[in-house]
């Protein structure tokens, strides 16, 4: 499924390239500037502000993996901030339904039936899973070299810089920690 | 997903580029026909495309408490019925009549109550959440602003291995070992700062090393220590050691 959207005045032009390229302000500028309509939409659906934080939290990294996934195109009438409040509205929905709130709720307009925002599949997230769990064993060294260098983008250059490496060690000690992830993440025995 | 065997170096940095977009078009659009034709290569391009999108996300999902942080709480505490908010503004104001009595009325406290009812937490620093900044140490703010101190503790010490001169970490380990009723360990880390009239936490240091040591009912050392205070409470803390 494509998402569709419109560019939203408040943000700069290029905000899918930052949101791409994990740009820290516009990050964090989208993430506060949605909050407060989905916690008010949370807090007068049977939720608390904790209801409405999580669930907005996972709201935001769905968005922010259909953006990474180039699932989200930016032609439509919608904006970024109306689609993020959709998928967490989505999220909220199917939680009152899957929970016993769905007995006391009092909704009454909430027919959301196109803003599924899980757009991996099972199999995938389970992989996704398994390699964030994975991560956050592995050594500070590795994880510190390949949060500069993916999540970051810093250059081999700037990461040598900063642990006093050559770059050809930076280029190594990436590649090694990389594999070492993808060992980690499937096991050999679950390898064919 | 599957493990789809070696990569090497170099095929490795081409994935990479067609992923991260660092390709030109050119070689991207070859890259992609090659995509259906090689079942090899569509297999690694799709197990990196996820194993890098999963570091990302754990990544991001790890800063989310720092971005929260900065909204805006016009609702914070919220999801109170109109009734039940009445009553809980007659119960604060109840509250604050038997606090109010209870306050002209003891005409004398413990040293142990003069630390409980002046003892405040440090707030912490404001976290500005930068990518290329001090993210642990900040993270670690996070969590000390969330009452999780052991967690802030983890996240200082390891920094405090590198920083051991540092006088904002030593101040904020203090803060938190205090925080967490440690007195032995908030006294070793806030002495440096309460000893160093240069240090940005020379006040607060001497405020909160007063208030351990009146807890433990040295009133006179105490008493040394908060006179070096700017805390608002010095003076009316002092005045009710000497009444005692």
């Amino acid at each position: 499924m494509t998402q569709t959207f419109t560019l939203h005045p408040g943000y700069p032009d290029n905000w899918i390239s930052k949101l791409k390229a994990n740009d820290d302000a516009t990050l964090r500028e989208l993430y506060t500037a949605s909050f407060p309509r989905v916690e008010m939409y949370v807090l007068n659906n049977n939720g608390t502000s904790d209801d409405a934080k999580d669930i907005y939290q996972e709201a935001f990294i769905a968005v922010w993996r259909n953006i990474q996934l180039d699932k989200v195109e930016l032609t439509g009438a919608d904006s970024l901030q109306g689609y993020l409040f959709r998928v967490a509205q989505y999220k909220w929905l199917d939680q009152l339904r899957s929970s016993k709130r769905k007995k006391t709720n009092t909704l009454t307009s909430l027919e959301i039936t196109d803003d599924a925002p899980d757009l991996v599949d099972s199999g995938d997230e389970e992989y996704i899973q398994s390699v964030q769990e994975n991560y956050l064993k592995m050594g500070e060294p590795c994880k510190d070299v390949l949060y500069r260098f993916y999540f970051l983008k810093q250059s081999l250059r700037d990461i040598a810089s900063f642990f006093s490496w050559t770059e050809a060690t930076a280029k190594n000690n990436k590649y090694r920690c990389l594999q070492r992830l993808r060992e980690l993440v499937i096991p050999k025995n679950n390898r064919p | 997903m599957k493990y789809t065997g070696n990569i090497s170096a170099d095929e490795l940095q081409r994935i990479e580029r067609f992923l991260t977009g660092e390709m030109p078009e050119e070689e991207a659009a070859a890259f992609k026909a090659e995509l259906t034709t090689n079942a090899d290569l569509e297999l690694k391009t799709s197990e990196l495309r996820m194993l890098l999108l999963g570091i990302n996300e754990s990544v991001l999902k790890d800063r989310l408490p720092l971005y929260h942080t900065a909204v805006p709480t016009p609702h914070a505490g919220r999801h109170i019925f109109p009734m039940a908010k009445k009553w809980l503004v007659a119960a604060s104001i109840a509250l604050l009549a038997v606090v109010a009595i209870w306050f002209f009325v003891s005409k004398s406290d413990s040293s142990k109550s003069l630390y409980s009812r002046y003892y405040q937490p440090d707030p912490g620093l404001p976290t500005v959440m930068s990518s290329t900044g001090d993210y642990a140490f900040e993270k670690a703010m996070v969590e000390y602003k969330n009452h999780e101190y052991d967690k802030a503790l983890q996240g200082w010490n390891t920094l405090l291995k590198t920083r051991s001169e540092n006088d904002t970490l030593r101040y904020f380990i203090g803060a938190a070992y205090l925080a967490k009723n440690d007195d032995q360990q908030a006294i070793k880390y806030l002495g440096s700062s309460a000893a160093d009239t240069s240090s940005g936490f020379y006040g607060e240091a001497n405020w909160y090393l007063g208030l351990i040591y009146l807890k433990q009912g040295e009133k006179l050392k105490a008493a040394e220590f908060i006179k070096n205070s700017n805390h608002t409470n010095r003076e009316a803390v002092l005045k009710a050691i000497h009444q005692q």
